[in-house]
């Protein structure tokens, strides 16, 4: 392999390439940091649990080795459901608040067996989906399983924390960066949690203790770990503006995955230095928002004749897509309205994270399965393999199609309010100056 | 399709632009070699649909580490200096002497852009 990733049966890159053009479609953008390389041998991910179905898909395209993620029991129940997570290899876990049969006995022995096989075991120790910008409690299921699989015979596990940091969890196509961490070498690590001559295994609860709180660290250093949606919205923009200052050309795409390890940062620091930055980066957002910019439109200093140009070459590439864009709707306009209708559910952000990216490809699926069929029985079999080939190129024109008129939109918007932004330029650059001080002082 | 005059546009040029797509791809693969390389670009050119269509389905995937933006080094380095700094591998003096001269840096090629 070029790049050095692990060796993969046939069904692992199938999975990895099935999760990869899903991604692809669901989200816009996502940017992943492993601070280190994962290579073969016994691992469990741990990860934080913002979004019930698109954080175990997130984590299989990410990882370099495609994970056995360890799920709650009762959703074995549903029959094409169990049959999908037995394919992926998935875990049950039982939990006692569920009721029915089953009994967590078995889910450690499954863990273990999946450990000493060498397998990559990805659990959320939080337990549940969070709808707050914070990890919640870290149990010690982790802790327990690496440490039983240990005292069983298995050498060399490694637990790596993964942070998943949404940008909108309840929306499609929007930006997601996944951070995996350091990982923690249980052989050299078990001497600290365990007391000289102790008991190694699962039953010492001082070590699970102990360890869990090793991981629960490793995993705030990752995953997105804030006070409240204030703190959280205002520490990332702030940490995109220290980012956009330092960035040659202020044009360019920030990498999602710098910026929420610096808005980590920035995040453990004292609540007072908190409630400081937080004041600085709302009070320019306030500034900026009321001319209608953002920082990056803000600081490349748009003038007119370089929005004329930059509109029009995003008017030609929209008038190019649009005779696809057409065809691109005219296929998928009833699953494309049947997942907007989902979006208006009134339910909590985490089910929709789950709920809206399943009805996609439910509803797309279903309605691609049709029109393939129909091209099949219209014209024959290679008919039905154009249709398959040049389908995903309507839909992508579609989408480029939306998000450039979608810019073209917000760039017009600014040009109308440029003229603004000159009259109160002095105002609004001493409240970016505040932030890039406040900010910069507290790294 | 009853008006065959649309019929190129909205078929075969896309269809052109994926063919194109899928050969340049074939091209700059790195882990497949130069007989290998020709073989599936043979295959593609004779039977386009069904070649293209078997060569996207097989092709395996890359790793998406390589599409992260990077942004560029100075927007990393501190992302990389925090890290070090945060794991002990350089001390407080270390970190706000290199974090300045980063912030510095900055400073110096933006005068220089804009004046």
């Amino acid at each position: 392999m070029p790049d050095g990733t692990p060796k993969q049966t046939r069904r692992e890159r199938f999975i990895r390439k099935l999760a990869g053009v899903l991604v692809r479609g669901i989200y816009r953008r996502v940017d992943i940091y492993r601070s280190n390389d994962i290579a073969d041998g016994p691992q469990l991910s741990v990860s934080n649990h913002f979004g019930g179905f698109a954080d175990p898909l997130l984590l299989i395209y990410a990882m370099p080795r495609v994970p056995r993620v360890m799920a709650r029991d009762v959703i074995w129940k549903y029959p094409v459901v169990r049959s999908i997570m037995n394919w992926l290899g998935a875990l049950p876990v039982h939990k006692p608040e569920d009721r029915g049969p089953g009994s967590n006995d078995v889910m450690f022995r499954s863990a273990y067996e999946a450990l000493d096989e060498g397998s990559h075991v990805v659990i959320f120790p939080e337990g549940v989906t969070r709808d707050e910008p914070s990890i919640g409690r870290v149990k010690t299921g982790a802790a327990r399983i690496v440490m039983g699989a240990r005292v069983n015979g298995t050498d060399g596990i490694r637990i790596t924390p993964a942070g998943i940091h949404y940008e909108n969890k309840a929306s499609l196509r929007s930006d997601v960066s996944v951070l995996i961490g350091t990982s923690i070498d249980l052989d050299a690590a078990i001497g600290e949690h365990v007391a000289d001559g102790a008991d190694e295994g699962p039953e010492n609860r001082d070590a699970v203790r102990s360890l869990t709180s090793a991981i629960e660290t490793e995993l705030r250093r990752v995953a997105p770990d804030f006070a409240d949606w204030r703190e959280a919205r205002a520490l990332t923009a702030g940490s995109e503006i220290v980012l956009r200052t330092l960035a040659d050309d202020p044009r360019v795409d920030i990498p999602t995955a710098d910026r929420d390890t610096l808005a980590g940062h920035l995040g453990r620091k004292s609540p007072e230095e908190k409630a400081h930055m937080v004041t600085a980066v709302d009070r320019y957002s306030a500034e900026l928002a009321g001319l209608g910019l953002d920082d990056e439109q803000l600081l490349s200093g748009m003038t007119g004749k370089r929005f004329l140009w930059r509109s029009l070459g995003l008017l030609v590439l929209a008038l190019l897509l649009l005779p696809y864009a057409i065809v691109g709707t005219v296929i998928n306009w009833i699953p494309f309205l049947l997942v907007k209708a989902v979006g208006l559910l009134r339910v909590a952000p985490a089910v929709l994270s789950t709920i809206k990216p399943v009805s996609a490809i439910l509803f797309f699926g279903v309605t691609w399965g049709i029109t393939l069929w129909g091209a099949f029985q219209e014209w024959g079999a290679r008919g039905a393999l154009l249709t398959a080939l040049l389908m995903p190129v309507y839909l992508g024109a579609v989408i480029v199609f939306l998000e450039t008129a979608q810019t073209l939109w917000s760039s017009f918007r600014t040009w109308r309010h440029l003229h603004k932004a000159r009259s109160s330029e002095d105002v609004i650059e001493s409240a970016r100056r505040e932030v890039l001080d406040v900010l910069v002082e507290a790294l | 399709m009853t008006d065959l005059t649309l019929l190129p546009l909205v078929v075969a040029v896309p269809l052109f632009l994926l063919i194109g797509y899928t050969l340049l791809d074939i091209v700059r693969r790195a882990d497949l070699s130069g007989i290998r390389k020709l073989l599936w670009a043979v295959l593609v050119v004779v039977v386009p649909v069904v070649g293209t269509f078997i060569y996207l389905v097989a092709r395996p995937f890359r790793d998406p580490a390589h599409l992260t933006s990077r942004g560029n080094e100075r927007t990393h380095k501190i992302v990389e200096l925090i890290e070090s700094h945060a794991a002990g591998s350089i001390s407080d003096d270390e970190f706000a002497t290199a974090k300045n001269r980063v912030f510095d840096e900055a400073d110096a090629a933006h005068r220089a852009r804009y004046s």
